[in-house]
């Protein structure tokens, strides 16, 4: 698509300046076709996990299959999932999976004073399984703060990624707004992972020293080392005068820098370095495609050099007032999600802007299924991907039929290429049942206790 | 006098009930979230309107009052033990890091761009920035990046490391890093270094780096302590001197840099520094002094504006989108940029030229003119400089009526009463504002010959939407000889544009009303308004929220700001003598977790 292309179609309220895409693809030579480096090929490749976000909640009927059976084959794929055709042995919709617990209290019981908006409660609540503390943020049920405990990301990056470059990484596009907003991964309670939305930022910290030689990284690594020694020290010696409130956050900054001795330690990457993005404006609405393709370009390419084991991603920030003129769509999203439900041109522009994420999915599995594993697995078959929303639907700010969608093979724990109908279980399940999946068979319970009836089914 | 939540409920019970199926039998508010009714971005009803706990209180401490409002009984301020409340770790926010290192090295050594690509990507703290969440991954990362910068060039530079480390020749190198770590290690953490060990503790790192040269030394230690948490954060520990049960004096030079971060945005300077060495802060008549002289500084003059701008948010101007065919000369940054800059403009000539009252900052007919500006007022322009100019009261008064608020609050393509009454209620009256209902029906498209006023009738013959919109809508119509962009019209969609509305839901400001100037002296008038805005100033100087335990600092601070006649310059000092400000709670009595 060239630029003039994408500005016929913006109509009264055209909001493009104009980039042309081909100007700023990532240009690596590793890119299409090559093997995931780093792994030892007599061992099984590892696990990966991807969690993706997006806004406003979706259009129900183009979402779910049709037939009431509650397991069933997937077939023709509806209109907003259409763009995965082809994938259906390697995807799972679910439905009847709701995040109720942003709204529940520890033991279940429907509380309408939880802190947080409808939109903002959502993003905290769908990896953590828990939800927004008290804050300052303008919200329903009073004024929230951040999420209130780990998200299931990080629950897998803490059993599993100490072996990476990075534990985890965050990335998004266009992440805006009130802070809890922003964000769907925590390390812990008030602890959230700000994704980076901007590639050139990611780019640089994905590939940072790895024009070192050996003997400069040697040397470098001893130097820093005393200094993070240092600081593990100070931190300590301040931790013991302070309160236990500040004990905590100054903990916070410790595991910061393990992470950073962690990255030092690990092994040096095996991977070509790609061309740095040419600069381009992050925060321009009509940038959108091209930011969010850099950034899967960049998440894919950490998996693939095993740099990362887990990641999430973000579709702008919950709320999102995106507009996509690349899809006719010359509105905000989220005004959008209001519209009532015999609104059948809002209903089709809500089912154009899901299905354009459908198609960025489909990219991302492209990318997965291209690559191949020492073992001789694909990339693909080793990664669970978590694809999930703030809401069920935008215009009633239900939690109800989240619109769930579970992608890749997760090394063959899950049986993947069915349309799995329940009744009403809580997303906590579901998080139980991703740990589990990806190896974490002790975990029986994750976010609010109480409000866990056991993992789902879906093996 | 009530705190934390908002009052509305009381007054409109009724009306909120009619308003969402998401409201619970108490009649709590709901959703508020950025976009419901809000508008599209980061609006200034996004800046902390209503109450919470502080920054750092945990879920388990949560100020919420399960009861709602309601009668509290009053409070006899004289036998209130004095309770400074939480004052948890702060990390420097970007600016703050930014102008301290600044003043801790040669200013002319780093450019700020480049300090800030190292530290990484910033987001705009919104809501004062008052809910602060612990350190990421990402940000110490940007940290050490930073401080390796730093380092590495400061003994780059021959003269800054000769100024900040000197060793004469032949000089124990490890006596100078001692000497070092004692005079420069004050200024970076802000304290003195006392402790024998803590000083060792930095000469190990220093001699890691010796080995190779005494520079190389010095870069270690610059940046271990530019990494280190007495840096990064404002560590406040208090001393043994303990005034009540809950409270303790802060040191001498905890004061220091709360003055200081809180005026300047910056450590402390010399002067500071040596009036906290020679014991001049220990009494509220020095500390006054101190305050007198920051705030006569070019930095410190500049603390009642930012104050005035981090509430209203005016920058989000800059990057807002309007419809470019109906608003082409919006599409040129320099518009939105002259916006920006008058409204910082119109907070110092209020502050400065017009008493500093609340009521010029909500009636004042004065508007800041330049010549980028001339054009959009039909005025002639002067210059680059802004020019008050006097206009009818119909097309000004004061804050409610500067362009860049006026455009953040509505929509690309129509001015917005929704989002002009929301900023009313939210950031004026300090109130809180329940949730748009499901399956709101479409809005009728924006055409020429339908005023915006026309399109919104739907709210007042609709029971779904009457319920809420009667609490916006009716003082948003008062805003509305404002367009899109904030500009004076006396037409809309072919018609003169009428500006009935009416107040409600106030204690003391009800009444229909004709106009924005109408409003404004409304407002200016109300004791709800002067409490709301004292409310945010004790937000936006102490960077926490209000507790139970501030009602009696709420309420001094409320009677100095109406002594002074309602002076916003009489804010700061107001400040100062409450117990917030001098005082911390011990250390060891906060309970275990």
């Amino acid at each position: 698509m060239t630029a003039h292309d994408l500005r016929t179609r913006v109509s009264r309220r055209k909001l493009l300046s104009g980039l042309s895409l081909s100007a700023i693809a990532l240009t690596s030579p590793i890119w299409r076709a090559a093997t995931a480096f780093g792994q030892d090929a007599s061992r099984p490749a590892a696990k990966r996990f991807i969690g993706i976000f997006s806004a406003n909640g979706t259009i129900a009927s183009a979402f779910f299959p049709e037939g009431d059976a509650s397991d069933a084959p997937l077939g023709a794929l509806p209109a907003i999932l259409a763009p995965l055709d082809g994938y259906q042995d390697q995807l799972m919709v679910l439905k009847g999976v709701h995040m109720n617990s942003t709204v529940e209290d520890e033991l279940g019981v429907p509380s309408s004073n939880k802190p947080g908006g409808p939109h903002m409660k959502g993003p905290g609540a769908m990896l953590t399984g828990g939800s927004l503390m008290a804050g300052s943020f303008t919200g329903a049920g009073g004024p929230a703060g951040w999420a209130d405990r780990i998200s299931v990301d990080q629950a897998i990056a803490n059993r599993f990624g100490s072996d990476t470059r990075f534990p985890s990484l965050e990335l998004g596009v266009r992440i805006e707004g009130q802070e809890p907003l922003r964000v769907i991964s925590y390390r812990g309670a008030n602890q959230p992972n700000l994704a980076i939305d901007d590639p050139l930022q990611m780019y640089d910290r994905i590939f940072a020293d790895f024009e070192l030689s050996d003997a400069e990284r040697a040397a470098r690594l001893a130097e820093q080392r005393s200094v993070l020694d240092f600081l593990k020290d100070d931190i300590a010696r301040l931790q013991a005068r302070v309160t236990s409130e500040d004990r905590a956050r100054l903990e916070a900054h410790l595991g910061g820098i393990r992470g950073i001795e962690q990255r030092l330690a690990s092994a040096a990457v095996a991977c070509e370095q790609p061309m740095k993005p040419a600069p381009l404006d992050t925060r321009a609405m009509e940038n959108f495609p091209v930011v969010g393709q850099l950034q899967l370009d960049l998440m894919l390419l950490a998996h693939r050099c095993d740099m990362t084991r887990v990641s999430t991603f973000m579709w702008a920030n919950a709320d999102s007032w995106q507009y996509f003129p690349w899809v006719g769509v010359n509105e905000e999203h989220h005004e959008l999600s209001h519209a009532g439900d015999d609104d059948t041109a809002a209903r089709d522009k809500l089912i154009a802007i899901n299905a354009w994420h459908a198609e960025q999915l489909k990219y991302l599995l492209d990318g997965l299924a291209a690559a191949e594993e020492a073992d001789g697995t694909r990339l693909i078959d080793n990664t669970l991907v978590l694809w999930g929303n703030e809401l069920g639907a935008g215009n009633s700010h239900s939690y109800t039929d989240i619109p769930w969608l579970l992608a890749g093979g997760a090394g063959s724990a899950l049986r993947m290429g069915r349309y799995l109908q329940f009744a009403d279980r809580p997303h906590n399940d579901l998080l139980v049942s991703v740990c589990n999946a990806m190896g974490m068979d002790d975990v029986t319970t994750f976010g609010i206790p109480g409000v866990c009836t056991g993992p789902l089914d879906l093996g | 006098m009530r705190f934390g939540r908002s009052p509305i409920i009381s007054v409109a019970l009724l009306a909120l009930t009619a308003c969402s199926g998401t409201i619970s039998g108490g009649g709590r508010p709901s959703d508020s979230s950025a976009g419901d009714g809000a508008g599209p971005r980061e609006r200034p009803g996004a800046s902390g309107d209503s109450g919470g706990d502080g920054d750092g209180d945990r879920p388990e401490d949560p100020m919420v009052d399960p009861d709602g409002p309601g009668g509290n009984p009053p409070i006899d301020c004289s036998e209130q033990p004095i309770d400074p409340g939480p004052a948890p770790l702060r990390l420097l926010t970007r600016t703050q890091y930014v102008s301290t290192v600044r003043d801790l090295f040669d200013e002319a050594m780093l450019a700020e761009s480049e300090l800030s690509a190292a530290l990484g990507p910033a987001t705009e703290a919104s809501a004062f920035g008052l809910v602060q969440p612990d350190v990421t991954q990402v940000q110490v990362e940007g940290f050490q990046k930073a401080a390796e910068l730093i380092a590495k060039t400061v003994v780059e530079r021959e003269e800054t490391l000769d100024a900040i480390a000197p060793c004469a020749d032949g000089a124990d190198p490890t006596a100078c890093a001692r000497d070092v770590i004692e005079r420069f290690g004050a200024r970076v953490y802000r304290a003195p270094i006392v402790d024998e060990d803590d000083i060792d503790h930095h000469v190990t790192l220093f001699e890691a780096g010796a080995s190779t040269s005494y520079a190389h030394g010095i870069e270690l230690l610059l940046r271990g302590m530019l990494q280190a948490p007495r840096f990064l954060y404002r560590v406040e520990l208090g001393t043994s001197e303990r005034v009540s049960a809950t409270a303790v004096r802060l040191s001498p030079h905890e004061i220091a840099a709360r003055l200081s971060y809180w005026v300047w945005g910056t450590a402390p300077d010399d002067a500071l520094i040596a009036a906290a060495d020679s014991g001049a802060l220990d009494t509220d008549a020095g500390i006054e002094r101190q305050l007198e002289r920051l705030l006569g500084d070019p930095r410190g003059a500049t603390l009642l504006r930012r104050f005035l701008e981090g509430w209203t948010h005016v920058s989000a101007v800059e990057t807002l989108v309007k419809d470019p065919e109906l608003y082409p000369a919006w599409q040129e940054p320099a518009l939105r940029e002259a916006m920006r800059a008058q409204a910082s403009a119109f907070f110092d000539h209020v502050l400065e030229e017009q008493g500093g009252t609340l009521s010029a900052l909500l009636t004042s007919r004065s508007v800041l003119v330049n010549d980028a500006l001339a054009s959009f007022y039909d005025v002639d322009g002067s210059g680059e400089a802004f020019e008050p100019v006097e206009l009818p009261e119909e097309q000004a008064s004061g804050v409610l009526t500067l362009p860049a608020l006026l455009a953040i609050l509505a929509k690309p393509d129509e001015s917005s009463p929704i989002y002009r009454g929301k900023f009313v209620r939210e950031m004026l009256l300090c109130q809180q504002l329940p949730a748009p209902p499901a399956n709101i029906p479409p809005a009728p498209e924006v055409e020429a010959g339908v005023s915006t006023r026309e399109r919104l009738r739907q709210h007042e013959v609709d029971t779904a939407c009457s319920g809420c919109h009667q609490l916006l809508d009716p003082i948003g119509f008062a805003f509305e000889r404002f367009d899109a962009i904030g500009r004076y019209r006396t037409i809309d969609g072919g018609e003169t544009v009428n500006t009935n509305g009416a107040l409600t839901g106030t204690s003391d400001a009800d009444g229909e009303l004709d106009g924005v100037a109408q409003l404004g002296a409304r407002l200016a008038q109300s004791a709800e308004v002067e409490a709301c805005m004292t409310k945010q100033w004790f937000r936006f100087a102490l960077e926490r929220f209000e507790q139970e335990i501030d009602a009696c600092a709420m309420q001094r601070l409320i009677d100095r700001f109406e002594a002074s006649g309602q002076d916003l310059n009489a804010l700061p000092t107001a400040l100062i003598a409450s117990d917030a400000f001098l005082y911390r709670r011990p250390i060891q009595s906060e309970p275990e977790p």
